[in-house]
């Protein structure tokens, strides 16, 4: 059965990755998304039978690091934060209705 | 001015060795060809001060590698120490990184100059360099085409001769795409080749940093020196050290090559199929054994890659909050929620929306086994499939591209168009091996580019039989001829 996304459901989807759309934009990828939708659905089509799957190419095993942790001067690690008060940042203050 | 940045790299290190040019002579020329080519739009930020110190730095020091004092230009998706790192990006247009990437690392270690960063899709997401927050790269062999993407900037940069070295990134083609457009040599190495530590994620299990050169030779010696373990990234495989250029100029009499069917069916461009038939030609004149091949699922790659792809970057961008680091909206908002979507819908562009969109979609509720783990299902068996055509074959060849490079503006209200472009190179990301463009010939002036696909940590055979095509073809692939 043929998919097609919603305006509801781009919203929902918008909202998922926590990105706010115009209402334009909203019809815009609207008919984006259903494209790229079409292409994704062509895989409904095929017949998988084995179960096995392939998440990366790394021949390399699931491990915790071993490594010892690199320390990074606190200031280094907020110079490019828009806002900061000493050592923390600083969350803008939220106004509620 | 001068032009020792057209110079084979022996060459250029010879007259280095010999002091009878300095690095600074290269740098100051480069920067001459940065001004001259301004209007390409390869770079997103210069370091001219810091490469000119540099290079007066290096005079001092002696001239201990075939990459010492060359100037090389860096992706902008991979960070550097001091040196803005934007991702073509409106959210990271402020982003001065902490830390070095291994890679960068690298290049540092060789005494290699960065010049800059280039220009490149927005996070790597797109193939014309047309979703840049910084406009478009051009197409040297005709400026009114796109230079391909996301690696644009390295594409043209290293194509109109401005720097001989560049790094690019491929996730689906990034790095294949562009030199098949630009005419010049592109190498994806095997995942686990190259360490990712500090190349900005987009798809983690196809991400994959690599060399981008005017000629094979040129390419195995920067990967040579950007390759090796580091224990910062945990999918870097522990290999020993090679020499990549060991086996260039031996001979490729009964190498066993390759061709998917599909590689060269009526999908792809006839004039690009006409010029890899006139190499299999070579080839076949040479003692090559040729064979075509079914390899199955390959066709559906791009449904495929726009389920795991765009699930792993719907992950991947879920950082960007315009808290740590970053653009950070100043609209007035009524909840953290808030901050973050209007932040996010102000910072990125549109390709990257849909693909977060997308990626969000194909990862939620039932659609996380009807989409994601059939997906990695076909993954596997095209996987399987791959590996059991390279037990019997030494490379696997075919078109890099579809078509030639198109015109600037050209599908951008086409969603899907993007994805099309990489319907060749996506195989070899989802697969994990190592894939080359190497310039062929041309059609209207324009550039064609002959993928050549090997085993897992095979690349010297990639660039032993890629220097003999070369070779043989020896082509003129300066777009800027000898006007500039």
């Amino acid at each position: 059965m043929k998919k097609e996304l919603t305006e509801e459901y781009v919203m929902h989807v918008a909202h998922l990755g926590r990105l706010k759309l115009t209402d334009e934009e909203i019809k815009k990828y609207k008919y984006q998304l259903n494209q790229i939708l079409d292409e994704i659905n062509k895989i409904n089509d095929l017949d998988i039978t084995s179960k096995d799957i392939m998440i990366t190419p790394t021949i390399n095993n699931n491990m915790f690091s071993t490594k010892e942790l690199n320390t990074t001067d606190s200031k280094d690690i907020l110079s490019n934060t828009p806002k900061t008060n000493g050592n923390y940042i600083e969350v803008r203050w939220l106004k509620n209705d | 001015m001068t032009r020792y940045l057209e110079l084979p790299l022996i060459e250029i290190n010879k007259k280095l060795k010999n002091k009878e040019i300095k690095p600074l002579d290269l740098v100051l020329e480069c920067f001459d060809r940065i001004d001259a080519n301004k209007d390409l739009n390869c770079f997103i930020t210069l370091n001219k001060e810091e490469a000119i110190k540099k290079a007066r730095d290096l005079e001092t020091k002696s001239v201990d590698n075939l990459l010492f004092g060359i100037p090389i230009a860096i992706k902008d998706n991979i960070v550097t120490k001091a040196l803005r790192t934007t991702c073509a990006s409106r959210m990271l247009d402020n982003f001065i990184p902490v830390y070095d990437a291994f890679v960068v690392e690298k290049i540092n270690n060789n005494n290699m100059i960065i010049v800059g960063k280039l220009n490149m899709d927005e996070f790597a997401m797109g193939s014309s360099n047309q979703t840049s927050y910084y406009g478009a790269v051009l197409n040297p062999w005709n400026k009114l085409k796109v230079a391909g993407g996301s690696s644009g900037g390295a594409g043209a940069c290293v194509s109109a001769r401005i720097t001989p070295f560049a790094l690019g990134s491929d996730t689906g083609g990034s790095i294949r795409q562009p030199s098949a457009f630009n005419g010049i040599v592109g190498l994806k190495p095997t995942y686990g080749r190259v360490s990712r530590y500090g190349l900005v994620a987009f798809a983690s299990s196809l991400d994959q940093i690599g060399p981008v050169t005017k000629n094979v030779y040129e390419n195995a010696v920067l990967l040579n020196a950007i390759c090796g373990f580091d224990n910062k990234d945990l999918t870097s495989v522990d290999k020993t050290q090679e020499d990549f250029t060991r086996l260039i100029g031996t001979s490729i009499e009964k190498m066993k090559i390759a061709i998917p069917n599909f590689y060269m069916s009526d999908v792809i461009d006839k004039e690009i199929r006409d010029k890899i038939n006139e190499v299999i030609e070579i080839l076949k004149s040479n003692d090559v054994t040729i064979d075509y091949v079914d390899i199955d699922y390959i066709e559906h790659s791009v449904p495929l890659y726009q389920i795991i792809a765009l699930a792993e970057a719907s992950s991947n961008l879920a950082r960007f909050d315009g808290i740590r680091y970053g653009y950070t909206t100043d609209k007035e908002v009524s909840s953290i929620d808030e901050l973050y979507s209007i932040t996010r819908g102000e910072g990125f562009g549109d390709e990257v929306k849909r693909r977060i969109m997308m990626g969000s979609y194909v990862l939620s509720g039932e659609n996380a086994h009807n989409y994601y783990e059939k997906a990695l299902s076909i993954r596997k068996h095209i996987s399987d499939s791959f590996n059991n055509i390279l037990s019997s074959y030494d490379l696997i060849i075919g078109p890099t591209t579809t078509t030639l490079p198109y015109n600037i503006g050209e599908g951008q209200d086409d969603a899907v168009k993007s994805f099309l472009d990489d319907l060749l190179t996506i195989p070899v990301n989802m697969v994990g091996l190592p894939g080359m463009s190497l310039p062929v010939g041309f059609k209207d002036g324009m550039p064609i580019g002959m993928q050549l696909i090997g085993r897992k940590f095979d690349e010297v055979t990639i660039y032993k039989l890629a220097a003999f095509i070369e070779e043989k073809l020896n082509l003129d692939l300066n777009p800027i001829g000898g006007e500039r």
